[in-house]
């Protein structure tokens, strides 16, 4: 049915999420950031900015009581991107594991992805905007909604690699240390 | 990328579809033209289920010549360029688990293709597809692409002079989409719509001339 070097393609795609959380008060923002400097390649370069708008769109049906949810993540910096991101739920079962892992689709689109969703049946559910790892919340003007800052470790893989959330786990520590005091 | 115009060739009473590929192959290669591979666009479509708050369709289109795109069209006229992964979306608006419908299901039967061989003469892009609706063969497109220009009205004589050489008059006029078309600048979602039209004129038609192979 699907050519067959589409299928491997697709099978080969990172769509396995590792994630780990986290927040911190606006004081520690300074001493995290130079921590995380002092550990990246390129301290020397000034750290990339950016400014999305996520869109959380829901579709519905009687039969169906848990709606399915599809995000837009458009760059207000670099207005020309839009991605159409679906997001499953976390899988539950192993404890020992360190981080989060849940399905994960990124999809570049058009820029006409929002008229697309409202034709297919979607509706908006709630937006926000993240801007320099500042999460906000937009009514008409933009408000930030706590003084404090999400921290989030995100990284894209295929399936089962275990090893990856050790690592993640490794790098929380020692940046850890330096936002506790 | 410039601009592509299909045209739909019927094939001549008394010969088989697969005949008046050969025909067309022979007669593009005595004007010259070169192999460059085979080419394939395809189109598998899902409406939406009934308890939906619209009655939808969604065409999802592939063109070999764009390998790293999928084409989301609406029956609206909506058409959405996104990466491959796409499908893996899709796939999530179709699934159905046990006690409860999918948003949207496939089409059974209705997958349909243009699948042949690509020719590259010159500024100039041919190919040469038989239609297939689920296996069943439906006709004949022939593409006409000029890559040095993206406005279609500028190029549509030297498009028609090459189309014209190739199936006869059907070239005389441009395709309708490209008359219709209001944004002078052509662009890979147009050839996906002009694709998407005659292969909804396809699956309207009642087979017709023998099948291929």
């Amino acid at each position: 049915m699907m050519d067959p070097q589409l299928a491997q393609a697709l099978k080969a795609a990172p769509t396995n999420e590792y994630l780990l959380q986290g927040s911190i008060l606006d004081s520690s923002l300074e001493v995290l950031l130079c921590r995380l400097k002092g550990l990246c390649d390129h301290a020397d370069s000034p750290e990339e900015k950016f400014v999305d708008h996520e869109m959380v769109y829901a579709i519905k049906n009687a039969s169906i009581p848990q709606p399915l949810q599809y995000s837009v993540r458009h760059s207000l910096v670099q207005p020309e991107n839009w991605q159409l991101r679906y997001l499953g739920h976390s899988e539950m079962g192993d404890k020992s594991r360190h981080t989060l892992i849940r399905n994960c689709v990124d999809v570049a689109t058009s820029d006409n992805v929002l008229q697309f969703l409202h034709e297919v049946g979607f509706r908006l559910d709630h937006e926000f905007v993240v801007k320099m790892m500042q999460q906000g919340h937009t009514t008409d003007n933009l408000e930030s909604i706590v003084p404090s800052y999400l921290v989030e470790l995100s990284v894209l893989a295929t399936a089962g690699q275990d090893a990856i959330a050790e690592d993640m786990k490794k790098l929380c520590r020692t940046t850890q240390t330096s936002c506790a005091a | 990328m410039g601009v592509v115009c299909i045209f739909s060739y019927a094939v001549p009473e008394g010969k088989s579809g697969q005949q008046a590929v050969d025909m067309l192959q022979k007669h593009v290669e005595l004007l010259g033209a070169t192999r460059s591979g085979n080419f394939c666009v395809d189109c598998e479509t899902y409406q939406s289920n009934s308890q939906n708050i619209s009655q939808r369709l969604i065409h999802i289109l592939h063109n070999s010549e764009h390998p790293a795109s999928c084409f989301a069209a609406l029956d609206t006229g909506t058409i959405l360029v996104s990466d491959l992964l796409f499908d893996v979306l899709m796939s999530k608006l179709t699934a159905a688990k046990t006690g409860r419908e999918s948003f949207y299901q496939q089409r059974k039967g209705f997958r349909i293709e243009s699948r042949g061989q690509r020719y590259e003469l010159w500024d100039f892009v041919i190919k040469i597809g038989s239609v297939s609706l689920a296996s069943n063969f439906k006709g004949i497109l022939v593409e006409v692409e000029y890559c040095p220009c993206v406005v279609a009205s500028d190029c549509w004589n030297l498009i028609k002079e090459m189309a014209q050489s190739i199936v006869g008059n059907v070239a005389d006029n441009p395709p309708m989409y490209i008359k219709n078309k209001t944004d002078p600048v052509y662009s890979p979602s147009d050839t996906v719509n002009q694709y998407l039209e005659h292969f909804n004129n396809f699956r309207k038609t009642a087979p017709q001339g023998q099948p291929s192979r």
